[in-house]
């Protein structure tokens, strides 16, 4: 240990100048976020203004960490014959660890212990705390292993530089043409991959943890042998396996609670049915990737359900169907059906959610359109008038709408409960109607299942959250238009677990046509509320419908 | 000329056996079998690209022989580890030395990692070489800088220095004062002195053994004592009739003919012997003068022969 700290403070002091610079960063971020919704600035410009910031600052961190790990790598390097440390008594091995404990004390421990006590601070609870550490160790551990590799098997700044952005080019490229021939050939399906978001994560997982266990490996092996050429091969042949490793992972290990079987009610008395009203039917071209794609129809149709508890819904998430027709011939059909919240939400659920209140601003729902079928062009011109026997096994995912909280419509009103708060920046009047400005935060955590390894952070309209503009005394309500806020373009693309997203929620009391639905005024706004509505998974279940006589072509 | 290294009795600091190391089809180093006496300071000799570096980066273990072997102080050259570094202090003109320290933060910097480092000595290096502390590396001059590696070299008083081409770009005065540096130590410690050169003239002074590389292969090794006892310089006064000297021996190097005087190089100097047989070979010789030979012009003499 003695020689490892001796070496550890000869690298603290070489570097003491970026590493001053890098803790300010890493603190400057920290205090940049810790005010979460509640940052500072009344106006949009403030707001924007912290928003470049909050994006500037760990821009700034990734670029000075890309240069001082190869100038603490590279202080002792390993590829060459005149580095001084080759001919004293400076073991490989203890070298190893000091330099694996100044990653550790600077580039890991920093920013691990700021990110947990920002949660903390947030709310986060010991559990989204404990969740956020392997979360935060996997993704920093996996950058620092790509960056300390690469480090390690160069002997200047200017081949790590070069090298480096190499990589990043080639790797985009060979990404690009990879993912294009991909798409192009029809690949058998044990190469294809996929299999959900929970194998999809776990197989992020799996590589994340397989990259750093190598870049240790390799890392150790060339701090005792120097063999670079050695190590370079194998750090191509464990480059290609992670990626194998990612895309062909086959155990899904990672259950998410969001994503459990269970349906989480009664489904006993729960009824599927296929409209019959031919108005709801409808049948459009399906878009093809590639020229030498077969044509096909798509027709979609509307789902009745009935017999679910109140303030529940059940949305269609895949369809397993097939179309029977009287000379036998027999076409399947395999469709997944993509929720967005901002288009999903049930009208119908959402008014009995408001009580009394009633939305002047929203149709009643008659049901949920989705894809019935998929059949190729030349099937349906001889089929399409052909009564046929239609059964779908549906998987349905179940949720309870809840309204969370009523946050009086003016400024500076709240809403905080654990580690999800909003706050009204600003209401902004308008002729027949208001505009609410508003920042929400939220932690998000990949291990909790808040957040797939894939999805960009800040995903706006992923967001199970809805408010309504409602005034109690009047019994009226009204839905919004949601449009991103003010300093959304600057959305911080590097803060993922704790999002803060600032909203412009637009709510109008008047038609397309002008017409006004209410008397929307200072009085009425006055004695307004946003009353938040969540949309909580509660579990899925499966369904069959049968339909005899399904025509195709009927609309 | 085939290597002479026979015939030693004393332990070899350094030893290699068939020691080769080759870049693709281009061998640096081939079949190199040498041996190096404990306690004596041997002078690897060669021109540039003879693959003296080379020979030095493996003994080191900093490259990895391609065929043979070596030994330095009886460990294998691929098993030398840190704990044998310890004992052997390495100067050259192509490491690269932490240049941002101070020439204090260096000498505190490498003391951690010896356990003989002797503080007494320091001070006393420190001050005959007259090293700034405070000064950064990077704003010594070169020979400064040589001298701050070659104190932190030293001071742990190694069994074995190896000294890489360490004259190069080092002004008269302060070549000097390395080499009388070295000298005194060596002879004071009784330690292994192993010094690359192209730079015969500075090499002489310290050396009292001696190897010449050639592309590769190990032209010579012996002791200087026996290299200067076994050359001579022969001049000889032939009388007007003398005819010419007929077949020479192999040993009668670089033979010239002037007039009435006789010039070569005697490599197999016995006295008495060399005299004998010229009178034999040419009987009008008058007068013959054996003088002895320094290491540059025995080199050069081999150089010429040789094409070196």
């Amino acid at each position: 240990m003695n020689l490892i700290d001796h070496q550890f403070r000869k690298d603290c002091f070489r570097l003491w100048v970026p590493i001053t610079l890098w803790l300010l960063l890493v603190l400057l971020r920290a205090a940049l976020i810790t005010p979460g919704i509640a940052e500072p600035g009344e106006d949009a410009f403030l707001q924007m203004m912290f928003r470049i910031l909050t994006t500037l600052v760990p821009l700034l961190q990734t670029i000075l960490l890309l240069v001082m790990v190869p100038l603490l790598i590279q202080e002792e390097p390993l590829v060459g014959t005149t580095a001084f440390w080759f001919t004293r008594p400076i073991d490989g091995r203890m070298l190893f660890k000091s330099k694996m404990l100044f990653v550790a004390a600077v580039f890991i421990l920093p920013p691990l212990l700021t990110e947990i006590a920002i949660l903390g601070i947030h709310g986060a609870s010991p559990m989204q705390l404990a969740l956020a550490v392997p979360e935060i160790l996997l993704e920093d551990g996996k950058f620092l292993a790509y960056v300390v590799i690469l480090s390690a098997l160069t002997q200047t700044f200017a081949r790590y530089a070069l090298l480096g952005a190499s990589f990043f080019i080639g790797f985009y490229l060979v990404l690009i043409v990879a993912a294009s021939i991909l798409w192009y050939f029809d690949l058998p399906a044990f190469l294809k991959g996929g299999g959900g978001a929970n194998l999809a994560d776990s197989g992020y997982v799996a590589s994340t943890i397989f990259i750093i266990a190598i870049a240790v490996m390799i890392l150790v092996d060339q701090y005792r042998t120097r063999d670079t050429r050695r190590a370079w091969i194998r750090v191509g042949m464990a480059f290609l396996a992670s990626l194998a490793i990612s895309h062909y992972w086959p155990w899904a290990f990672l259950h998410h609670p969001h994503n459990r079987r269970e349906a989480g009610i009664d489904t006993s008395a729960v009824g599927i049915a296929v409209s019959t009203d031919p108005r709801s039917r409808r049948i459009s071209d399906s878009f093809r990737y590639r020229s030498k794609d077969e044509a096909k129809k798509s027709i979609s149709g509307q789902l009745e359900i009935s017999g679910l508890p109140p303030g529940y819904v059940a949305e269609p998430s895949k369809i397993t169907a097939s179309l029977k027709f009287p000379d036998g011939k027999f076409v399947t059909h395999e469709g997944y059906e993509y929720s967005r919240f901002d288009s999903n939400w049930n009208r119908n659920v959402i008014q009995h959610t408001l009580g009394t209140s009633n939305i002047l601003n929203a149709d009643r729902q008659r049901g949920t359109q989705v894809t019935l079928l998929s059949v190729n062009d030349e099937l349906f011109g001889q089929y399409s008038t052909t009564p046929a026997v239609y059964s779908a096994d549906v998987e349905f995912v179940v949720k309870r709408y809840e309204a969370t909280a009523n946050l009086p419509i003016k400024s500076k009103a709240r809403y905080d409960r654990g580690s999800q708060h909003a706050v009204i920046t600003q209401v902004l009047k308008q002729t027949g109607g208001a505009t609410a400005l508003l920042r929400e935060s939220e932690v998000s955590l990949f291990f909790a299942g808040d957040r797939h390894h894939d999805e960009m952070s800040g995903n706006l309209f992923g967001r199970p959250v809805i408010y309504i503009l409602r005034n109690k005394e009047q019994a009226e309500a009204l839905w919004p238009v949601e449009e991103p806020g003010p300093g959304f373009e600057f959305l911080d693309l590097f803060q993922k677990r704790l999002r803060t997203i600032p909203l412009a929620l637009r709510y109008s009391a008047l038609t397309s046509r002008g017409q006004k639905l209410t008397e929307l005024n200072d009085h009425w706004l006055a004695n307004a509320e946003l009353v938040r509505i969540e949309a909580k998974e509660v579990g899925r279940f499966n369904k069959t419908v049968k339909v005899d006589g399904f025509i195709m072509g009927a609309q | 000329m085939a290597p002479v290294s026979e015939g030693v009795n004393l332990s070899n600091a350094i030893e290699t056996s068939g020691l080769g190391k080759s870049f693709g089809n281009n061998a640096a180093v081939k079949g190199l079998n040498l041996a190096v006496p404990e306690g004596t300071v041997f002078a690897f000799l060669g021109p540039n690209g003879a693959g003296k570096t080379t020979t030095i980066k493996m003994l080191m273990n900093i490259m990895r022989p391609t065929q043979g072997e070596a030994s330095i102080l009886g460990i294998k050259s691929t098993q030398l580890g840190a704990q044998h570094f310890t004992q052997i202090g390495y100067v050259s003109e192509n490491q690269e030395i932490p240049e941002w320290m101070t020439v204090g933060r260096l000498i505190n910097y490498c003391k951690a990692f010896y356990p003989t480092w002797d503080d007494a000595f320091c001070d006393r290096l420190l001050k005959q070489y007259q090293l700034p502390l405070d000064r950064a590396l990077k704003s010594l001059s070169r020979g400064m800088k040589m001298k701050a590696t070659l104190v932190s070299s030293l001071v742990y008083r190694p069994r074995l220095l190896v000294l890489d081409e360490p004259f190069s770009g080092l002004d008269v005065l302060v070549r000097d004062e390395f080499v009388r540096g070295v000298l005194e130590l060596s002879e004071q410690e009784k330690w292994t002195v192993f010094v690359s050169s192209h730079d015969i003239d500075e090499v002489e002074r310290l050396a009292d053994w001696v190897g010449i590389m050639k592309e590769g292969e190990l032209q010579l090794c012996e002791p200087v004592s026996s290299l200067q006892a076994r050359f001579r310089k022969i001049d000889a006064v032939l009388s007007t009739d003398s005819d010419g000297v007929g077949q020479i021996p192999e040993s009668w190097l670089l033979m010239e003919r002037a007039g009435h005087r006789l010039s070569f190089i005697e490599s197999q100097y016995l006295e008495g012997n060399t005299e004998r047989e010229l009178q034999r070979r040419v009987p009008g010789c008058e007068r013959i003068d054996a003088t002895p030979l320094s290491l540059r012009d025995i080199f050069l003499t081999l150089a010429r022969t040789y094409r070196l």
